[in-house]
Parts: structure tokens; sequence; C-alpha cells
């Protein structure tokens, strides 16, 4: 689903003496069937920019499209209801959101709730366990029984069961160690790459994970939209990157050490071990040549 | 006498399933150690035995030369060995970070003009000049763990433990905080022991306990760890970047030295390789 925000601006508690401006006037596109992230210091408004796509949060003022959902200021809760379904939302910790007997009636719920019969819930409610590494024996536990990695896993399923087509990510992987950050992370990737209309649309602090995934970044500050451009253009220029406070991811970083101590141009354009031992075997090799 | 010393120590939360098994070390004093695992390893429930916030099911913790079990010495024990947690909005008590920094030191019945002194200094140290009077909540995550290292520093600790205190914080602020552990480890003489999963961070300890299911792995220093290939599968610990880079380089028949840590230690092996 293509999300399309115009003139959005965004203020907590209006009216009041703890009124807090999150979104400044930001107009942008987030294109369909693209794997987006959205980044940006604590206090940058992403959270809040990300909240308005499913219309948890409605703006202030100006409007946000998803799909073909309008969102205003005057736009009514209940008819979001059904946007709800298409756009899913995983949040920082979701598994505190868990609350049913077991992980099979937990993960049902959104479906059952949106209209599915008992039968059609549970068979997309199994189906989205088994895609996110929760095995039919665990089905009948209790949530409150799991470790907290099977937790977070099951509230993924949760929101996949919905089947949305827009998938609203806010730093999915925090607290997780990192195999199971890299493996949350592929589950996501494999449902994006799975039809051409998915969209992503992630909030993390790891440039490294951003670098990796997304296609799309658009960097927030102090609620104001500051840039909005490709991930391999972004990731590979320092001097952007410098301006914006934000990290070189790891593989890139490496490669443009070696660049500046070789004198020798590298293509920075690796987010991955592969593509970075790539480049790497082509330096050496090349170098050989020149001997 | 070292600082931290655990013998043969087991834990369990329940009567099935121990959490800790068996765990021996000690650390030594202005030693900084980092102990690693992946999630459910018992790495935090270790960390929260050293200061006695759990008890051993058998065997001892001896902390800052009083053992954990001891209730007489306990609150002696945890003012000389001081903990942070992983979420900074939760142990932030008071309404400005001055009379946060200051609430360890009432409780332990400092006078008050000394109070004044040691909040002011430890203020300074954490690099918290100007926001004295600011409500920590309003504060950024970095900032948050700092003031909660600034009132532990207050209370003039033998030993800081760390419980995953950076994880959940954005880049910058993780920088703020490790910096400030290099500071207090290399330049004070504090122990510093730091529970975490980040490689990066571990990299940089004297020393480097590997925790996997409730049983100690590996103990030894960080580039030694990071040469054990089983050792690393096995509590599923990912490589710092260059160590897995050099070795995967290696794997392709690139000549390189064994060990390489760091980045500039690759990048120095790439220009000079022939």
């Amino acid at each position: 689903m293509r999300v399309e925000v115009e003139n959005v601006s965004f203020t907590y508690m209006k009216d009041t003496p703890f009124e807090t401006t999150a979104l400044r006037n930001v107009s942008l596109t987030l294109e369909a069937g693209v794997y987006h992230a959205i980044v940006g210091h604590t206090g940058s408004g992403k959270s809040t920019l990300m909240q308005l796509f499913n219309g948890l949060e409605k703006p202030t003022s100006g409007k946000v499209s998803v799909g073909e959902w309008e969102i205003t200021p005057e736009t009514k809760q209940r008819d979001l209801h059904e946007l709800r379904r298409h756009a899913g939302v995983v949040f920082q910790f979701p598994e505190s959101q868990l609350f049913e007997e077991t992980i099979l009636k937990d993960v049902m719920f959104g479906p059952l709730n949106h209209g599915k019969t008992k039968a059609e819930a549970e068979t997309v409610a199994r189906e989205a366990l088994l895609r996110t590494g929760m095995p039919a024996e665990l089905h009948d536990r209790s949530p409150f029984e799991l470790s907290g990695g099977q937790m977070r896993r099951t509230a993924i399923a949760g929101v996949l069961a919905m089947e949305p087509q827009l998938l609203l990510l806010d730093e999915p992987t925090a607290g997780l160690d990192p195999e199971g950050q890299q493996e949350i992370m592929q589950l996501f990737y494999d449902w994006y790459r799975e039809k051409e209309a998915r969209t992503i649309v992630l909030i993390s602090h790891d440039m490294n994970q951003v670098a990796r995934f997304a296609e799309n970044v658009v960097i927030m500050e102090q609620g104001e939209k500051q840039l909005a451009e490709k991930a391999s253009a972004l990731f590979t220029d320092e001097s952007l990157l410098k301006k914006y406070q934000l990290a070189m991811p790891e593989h890139a970083r490496l490669l443009k050490r070696l660049e500046d101590a070789s004198g020798k141009p590298l293509d920075l354009n690796a987010f991955s071990d592969e593509a970075a031992l790539e480049r790497l075997l082509r330096f050496l090799r090349e170098g050989d040549a020149d001997a | 006498m070292d600082p931290i010393i655990v013998e043969d120590l087991s834990f369990s939360y329940t009567a099935e399933q121990l959490v800790l098994q068996d765990i021996n070390f000690r650390v030594k004093q202005g030693e900084w150690v980092a102990i690693a695992g992946h999630n459910g390893s018992g790495k935090s429930t270790l960390a929260k035995c050293l200061n006695g916030l759990l008890m051993p099911k058998s065997g001892e913790v001896i902390t800052c030369g009083r053992n954990t079990k001891d209730k007489e010495t306990i609150m002696d024990l945890r003012r000389r060995a001081g903990m942070v947690f992983q979420q900074p909005d939760n142990q932030l008590v008071a309404p400005t970070v001055a009379d946060d920094v200051a609430f360890g030191l009432e409780n332990a019945g400092i006078p008050f003009k000394e109070m004044q002194e040691r909040v002011k200094e430890s203020i300074h140290r954490m690099k918290l000049d100007g926001l004295e009077d600011r409500e920590p909540h309003r504060l950024s995550g970095g900032q948050k763990q700092r003031v909660a290292l600034a009132g532990i520093t207050a209370l003039r600790p033998e030993v800081i433990i760390l419980d995953e205190a950076t994880s959940m914080l954005d880049p910058v602020g993780r920088q703020e905080v490790q910096e400030m552990m290099r500071t207090l480890c290399r330049e004070e003489g504090i122990t510093i022991v730091s529970i975490t999963h980040d490689v990066e961070e571990a990299s940089e300890a004297d020393r480097m306990l590997v925790m996997h299911e409730g049983r100690l792995l590996a103990d030894d220093t960080p580039r030694e760890i990071f040469r054990q290939q089983e050792v690393l599968v096995q509590a599923k610990l990912t490589l710092p970047l260059p160590v897995k880079l050099s070795r995967m380089l290696r794997e392709e028949g690139i000549r390189l030295p064994q060990d390489i840590m760091s980045e500039q230690e690759l990048v120095d092996a790439l220009c000079e390789w022939k």
C-alpha cells in the first residue's frame, strides 16, 4: 500500500501546558512494494509518524493517505477499523500485548475480530505461527510459559495472521540477541519478497539493519523530514551521514577505511558479509594484477 | 582480596530447572569483565546473584569481601557493588537529576555537606553538568543511564555491574555509556562487570565470560575467545565484523594474521597483503 503524507503536523496534548509538537509540516510519499526505513534520533518524531500510517493517531493538521484510506483530523476512528487489518504494526516489545490462554487463540484473535470464521482463523493463525518459527507442539501452550524470543514470535504471528499488505515495524528486534535479531529480520524480509505489492516501513536505530534491508530511507529530525534517499546512496556517503549524525553501516565503514588507507577506490555499496567479502577479494586480486 | 568471588554457584527459579549450574570465577580489582551469552543463557541471572538480588541455591558469591547470603552486610555490599539495569526508565526515582544522584547518599546517611559535594562531583564526572535541575524522565536514554551511573559512583563503589545497560540505547547513547565505563575502569580503577550481547562492547573488556545454558562455557581474553569457533557457535555469539571477515578471507585462501580483532588491524593487514 502506498502511503502519502501531506503537510502533516502532530501535537500531543494540544491546548494543555504539556503541549508538545512531535511533527511539523511533514510531506512524503512511500511507494507501494518498497521496503522503507525511517531513521532519526530519540524524539525525532519517527514513531509518531508511523502511528499515523495505520490510524492509531490522527494528524492535528494535514492529511495522510494509506492505500484507499484518508486520515485527516476529522476522520472517525470507526472508519479506520478496516485499515488496521491491512496495515499491521509490530511495536517495540509486542510480547507485552499477549493476553489469551493459548498461543493459538492469541494469534486467532485478530482474524476473528475482523470477521473470519473460527476454522479460517485457525488456519491462518497456524500458518503464521509456523512461519515465525513456532512449531505446532507449542500452539496450545500459554504465551506466558514461553521464552522472551518465543513471545516476540507469537506477537509477530498475530500481526501476520491478519494478512496485512503494509507492515509497520517499530524497533522490532529491540532487546533480542544478535541471532534472534537476524532471524526476525529475515522473516520480515521473506514475507516482503513473497508478493509484489507488500510494503514495509521499518524504524530502527541499527544502521546495519537498515542498510541491509531497506531500499528507501527517510531521515527525521526534531519533528521534521530532513531527507528521503535511496539507502545505497545515503549509506555510502560519509559526509551526508555525518550531517545527520548517522553511523555508516559497518561493512561500508570498513571498506571506506580501507579505501582511505590504500588510496584505491572501492565500491562501498556493500551491506552484508558476502558483499563485503566480494569487495575485499576484488581489492586484493586487483592489487595483484597491478604488481 | 578479589572483589568478586563466585564458587560453585547454582541457582534456580523453580524446582525443576537450574538456571545457573556450577559457576566458578573471580574478578580482580580494577578488571573489566564482560559476561556474554544469548537470551536465556543465564547471564542476567548471574548478574543479579553478584550483588545479592538473587540468592544462590548452592555455592557462594562473595562480593567486596561480603557473602551475599549475609543479611547483616547486604546493604553495605550493594553500596560497594552498584548495579545499572537495562531499562533506563525503571531506575530513576527522584524529581530532578541532582535529587536522583543524592538518593543513595541520603539512604546511606551521608552528612548533608558531604552529600552536596559528592553529588556535584558525580554529576561532573558523568558529564551531566547543567542538567542538575532537569526531570530525569525527560532526558535521552544515554543521559538517563549516566544519571544512574552518577548515583552509583557517588557512593564510591568498588564494583559496578551493568546488566545490558546499553542494549536499549541508540548508538549515541551507547557510546556515551561506554565512554563512562572506560573512564571509571581505566582511570579510576573501579572494577567493571558488564553483561552484554554486544560483541563490540565485549571486545574492549580485559576478560570475557561466555554463558550458555546456565553454564560458564569459556573464560578468557576476548581475543582468545574470538578464535574459538566452537565456543562462538555453541554460545550463538556473533563475531565482531573484522574478525568474521578475516576468517572468511582465510577460507578463500587469503593468508592473514590469525589474531585480527579491530577494523584498523584488518585494514593494515589488507594494505600490507602480498
